[in-house]
């Protein structure tokens, strides 16, 4: 008699979650304002690494690094069909005054980011076959510089420059004899010399990169968009080739091509 | 050509917004759907499918390419679901009317030939007021158990606790709501 009362209050139970919750429902559509909403906040999500910025930096970084929606569309279709999906750098953006030509540059420290570096006027709109180079430029460099013997030379690079400053600040304190200073700086300036030349021979390399993926031609008439430009293209580096250098290696002598060309911004 | 899901989850794991649309289009309504059933609040449900899909594109990049993309789409939910639900104490308010018609509506026959609406909804609201008295672990359970028709190994994996934790907590709450329900009648 108790086991049945039991049973029934089981089943008297059952029945009034399965009440409460109801039966499944059938598919409940949004409607359109509700992408919309969300596609706003997608658009403020920042990397996860600037997620753990401290607040005050992320509010920098929101400012200065808002990537506009054009480009970010545009990149990440590049990042797709560039098959580069296993180690995607993120992209950052700055609008400067003081920037006349665009240009892009990756991390020296070997982070996983990509800079746009744009004049203001280019935050709306731009040209495709310049946006396609400068991001494909970007990629490529970044491809580059995450190879095995790259990463090893900025890791020698970094070592001897703290060796330097180590020596300096030890002749400094305790009056040792310079020629440990000396010999150190020396290994220094070898080091950062060859890490020049290879710094150099990456930008080519990722130059050809660049072909391969966007075809010569489109690379080519990029090239050119970006040196009709207003104003002097400054150099970072004065081992890195101008932009004068890039075009004629790259529309003025053959660089190895495949056939698949793509078409990244639409 | 329509490109196939593997496809689209790749470009939105890349951080194409195009690609999650076409993601959001294909399942947003059955996200909803899940999350109405769990919760109960329209408006509610509408913030947490929002939240879902905003965890789903943070997580795109982790999501193991080949695998399905709805369970795991539904386990973000699930999860996201019951930490709004007990953030935002939901359990405390009284079932809103629209969603008891719309649901009586879909019930309608059964509901009809057995009770009036008057004391289906005094049902629930009893369900209700007795969840209120569970500890916010037991009600995850059983939300999971009747409100998302989960197994209790699929609960222990949204959960992410084991398989006799969950045992033990169902049927404590089973217990504990058995024991209200009948001092309520009483």
């Amino acid at each position: 008699m108790h086991e049945r009362d039991f049973e029934a209050q089981k089943a008297n139970l059952e029945n009034k979650l399965a009440a409460y919750y109801g039966p499944d429902l059938p598919e409940q559509p949004l409607p359109q304002a509700e992408w919309l909403r969300l596609r706003v906040k997608l658009g403020q999500e920042h990397s996860a690494k600037s997620r753990r910025a401290p607040r005050i930096l992320r509010r920098r970084n929101a400012r200065n690094n808002r990537v506009p929606a054009y480009i970010r569309d545009a990149f990440s279709r590049m990042v797709f069909e560039t098959r580069m999906q296993g180690d995607t750098p993120d992209l950052r953006c700055s609008f400067k005054n003081t920037v006349r030509v665009p240009r892009v540059h990756t991390s020296f420290l070997g982070r996983h980011m990509i800079w746009l570096m744009l004049p203001p006027h280019l935050a709306g709109s731009m040209e495709g076959a310049m946006l396609e180079v400068l991001l494909a430029t970007g990629l490529a460099r970044y491809s580059c510089s995450r190879r095995l013997e790259n990463r090893l030379l900025r890791v020698l690079l970094a070592g001897t420059a703290l060796l330097t400053l180590g020596t300096f600040v030890l002749w400094l304190t305790y009056k040792y004899s310079p020629l440990a200073f000396l010999m150190v700086l020396m290994l220094f300036v070898i080091v950062a010399g060859f890490a020049g030349i290879r710094r150099r021979r990456r930008v080519f390399q990722a130059d050809d990169l660049v072909v391969r993926w966007l075809g010569r031609s489109r690379a080519c008439r990029g090239l050119h968009l970006l040196a009709g430009q207003t104003g002097k293209q400054r150099r970072v580096f004065l081992w890195e080739p101008s932009l004068a250098e890039r075009i004629g290696r790259i529309c003025g002598t053959q660089v190895e091509t495949e056939n698949e060309q793509l078409i990244l911004v639409r | 050509m329509v490109p196939c899901e593997d496809e689209i989850i790749q470009r939105a794991a890349c951080g194409d917004q195009e690609a999650f649309r076409l993601l959001w289009e294909a399942h947003h309504a059955v996200v909803m759907a899940g999350a109405l059933r769990l919760c109960h609040h329209r408006s509610l449900a509408e913030d947490i499918t929002q939240g879902t899909f905003l965890l789903a594109w943070r997580g795109l990049p982790r999501f193991q390419h080949g695998k399905p993309f709805r369970p795991w789409l539904m386990r973000i939910l699930y999860r996201h679901a019951l930490d709004e639900m007990e953030r935002q104490d939901i359990y405390h308010l009284p079932l809103p009317l629209d969603e008891a018609d719309q649901l009586h509506y879909q019930v309608g026959s059964v509901v009809s030939q057995e009770r009036d609406l008057q004391a289906w909804m005094a049902d629930r609201e009893q369900v209700r007021q007795a969840l209120v008295q569970l500890t916010a672990d037991q009600r995850r359970v059983v939300a999971l158990r009747y409100g998302a028709d989960l197994t209790e190994a699929d609960i222990a994996q949204v959960l992410g606790w084991p398989i006799g934790t969950v045992k033990s907590r169902l049927n404590r709450a089973r217990d504990r709501l058995r024991q209200l329900l009948e001092d309520e009648r009483e």
